[in-house]
């Protein structure tokens, strides 16, 4: 059953346009606070620093690089980078030990689980402002905004939306359409809209900004916000890699090996004879074009 | 890039600041530039704190680069009076760069000595001690190993690994040279000078197996980029050189025909690219007789 209902106009004037201004406010407050509750960068892991460049570099031997050098050189790099990923991984595990033993308390961000004794709010920080932005919101919408039909949607929702949408309309009711939505509806369809809208708006912080936190990496600290990794894990990481290396095998031979023959093309790259020796000159088995063939395909003909 | 704007457009514009954030994004060194628009930007009443710290910087690196020592203390002091901490990373790299430019490098190894104390992963740290090592005269060995120091921390950073080839070219150990060289290449394999250098090695090494990873290594760079002459003469010559490597070799040795075969093949092919290279040009002549002695070789 199809039933078109007339909606008031006043419910458009003072709350769907009133509540898109308020939750475009809301989320350049969201930006702004949690710019000012950032943390300070963190000195960067030294361990698994210097082991993870290790890895970056080892993981290229399995990219399309493979394909510029022999195959077997590629070879004898991948026997190489495994020896070396387990070298580096025992040295990782050392160094953490090590560390451990020494006490050293000043090095904060060693692994997840002590960055978050000491600082126990920075990985709640930025999703609690969020979500309690969230709840507040909610609870404030439901208090003031519900009870009646808001809007409706210009596309059709399937039956199963009636019960999240029409929440708060009364008793469930079973003639209204599911486009009818209700305000919290209204307000997450907004939020998850703004996201991008607020990207717009905000912009990009300007270059220095940028250009200040690839400083920070730079000169060995962590953007802040992010918990360094542990030499255990790192090193966990390597020998995984020297795992994934061993197993690796090329499908195929290296493109490079036959570089030469695609330079000079098809036809002018010389052909292999099966045959060498005293039988070469024997026309049922050689090809013509091949040079160990006496006389055959290299006289001119005089006339 | 806040424009997408070219250099030009941007001088053209007097527009300073942004001018100088192209200076830095593409990494051009152009200190007169720099310095010009670094100060008619700095009397801009409108910019922001971290601007002008930023601009700061970059003038007081320009004036180094210019050897203008009262700029950059200008700046530097400048930079104190904005409120920089005198133990600010940033702040005492800079001040390293100050020392080094004016010749007090026990002093700036010194600084960045601490600087690694409190804190290893510092890379730039790492950077500066090599390139003190490096213009110093007789410390090749010493320059070797704090290379060597920088690219055990920071093993995947490929500009380092060029660094090290051509340190190691400049020292004669091409063997070291070619590996430093194909690290390059696991980053960049698509760049032709990467396989033209490692080529030239092999070549100057010479012996049968390099030289035919020379050659291969030269039609690769032909393969990326058919153009390149430095890449036609180098296939000419080291495929030559294969050429009278496998008739000067021993009996011991184990000499493939059919390499031999493709060797002169290259030369001949070699030759003829670049002589097409040279068409039209004054140097033609000289460019064919040239060919002529190494395709003569080889028939």
């Amino acid at each position: 059953m199809t039933t078109t209902l007339l909606l008031d106009p006043d419910i458009r004037d003072w709350v769907v346009l009133p509540l898109f201004v308020i939750m475009v406010a809301a989320g350049l407050l969201r930006h702004s606070v949690s710019v000012l509750l950032q943390g300070s960068p963190v000195k960067a892991q030294a361990i698994s620093a210097r082991s993870s460049s290790l890895l970056r570099q080892t993981m290229k031997l399995q990219t399309g690089a493979a394909h510029y050098m022999t195959t077997w050189r590629w070879q004898c790099r991948k026997e190489h980078a495994i020896q070396t990923l387990r070298q580096e991984a025992d040295w990782a595990e050392a160094e953490q030990t090590k560390k451990s033993e020494s006490g050293d308390a000043t090095d904060n961000a060693d692994d997840p689980m002590s960055a978050m004794m000491n600082n126990p709010m920075s990985m709640m920080k930025g999703n609690m402002v969020f979500m309690v932005q969230n709840m507040v919101m909610m609870q404030g919408i439901q208090h003031f905004f519900s009870g009646f039909i808001l809007l409706k949607v210009p596309f059709p929702l399937t039956a199963g939306f009636k019960s999240m949408f029409q929440r708060g309309l009364g008793a469930e009711l079973p003639d209204l359409e599911p486009s009818y939505v209700s305000s919290v509806s209204w307000y997450f369809l907004v939020m998850y809209g703004l996201r991008s809208f607020l990207q717009l708006v905000i912009g990009d912080p300007p270059l220095e900004v940028r250009e200040q936190s690839s400083k920070t990496m730079q000169y060995g600290y962590l953007p802040p916000g992010r918990t360094g990794q542990d030499g255990a894990a790192v090193a966990q990481q390597l020998r995984q890699e020297a795992e994934n290396l061993e197993v690796f095998v090329q499908p195929r031979k290296s493109e490079f090996d036959s570089v030469e023959k695609r330079v000079l093309g098809v036809q002018r790259y010389p052909k292999k004879s099966k045959l060498t020796g005293p039988d070469s000159h024997d026309s049922l088995f050689t090809n013509a074009n091949t040079g160990n063939t006496k006389g055959k395909g290299g006289k001119k003909k005089s006339n | 890039m806040d424009t997408d704007a070219d250099l030009e457009t941007l001088v053209a514009q007097k527009d300073h600041v942004n001018v100088l954030r192209y200076l830095r994004v593409h990494q051009l060194r152009d200190p007169s530039l720099a310095v010009h628009h670094g100060q008619a930007a700095l009397k801009q009443r409108s910019l922001s704190d971290v601007t002008r710290l930023a601009i700061y910087e970059q003038v007081a690196l320009a004036a180094l680069d210019l050897q203008d020592h009262t700029l950059a203390d200008e700046c530097l002091s400048k930079l104190r009076e904005m409120g920089v901490e005198k133990e600010s990373v940033r702040f005492r790299l800079l001040l390293g760069r100050c020392l080094e430019a004016s010749g007090d490098t026990t002093g700036a190894s010194q600084l960045y000595d601490t600087l690694l104390k409190e804190n290893p992963a510092n890379s730039v740290a790492l950077k500066r001690k090599y390139c003190i090592l490096k213009s110093q005269v007789g410390q090749e060995i010493a320059t070797v190993a704090a290379l060597n120091e920088y690219l055990q921390n920071n093993y995947s950073d490929p500009a380092a690994w060029s660094e090290m080839a051509k340190l190691r070219m400049e020292q004669g150990d091409f063997a070291k040279a070619i590996y430093a060289w194909e690290e390059v290449l696991l980053s960049a394999p698509t760049d032709p000078f990467v396989h033209v250098s490692i080529a030239e090695c092999y070549t100057t090494v010479g012996g049968l197996d390099n030289l035919e990873q020379a050659r291969k290594h030269f039609c690769q760079a032909l393969e990326l980029d058919a153009s390149y002459r430095r890449a036609q003469f180098g296939l000419v010559v080291a495929a030559n050189a294969y050429v009278e490597a496998a008739s000067n070799a021993s009996k011991k040795q184990l000499v493939d025909d059919f390499e031999v075969q493709v060797a002169k093949e290259l030369v001949k092919f070699g030759a003829e690219q670049a002589i097409q290279a040279y068409k039209g040009t004054s140097m033609l002549a000289s460019v064919q007789s040239l060919m002529q002695e190494y395709t003569e070789g080889v028939k």
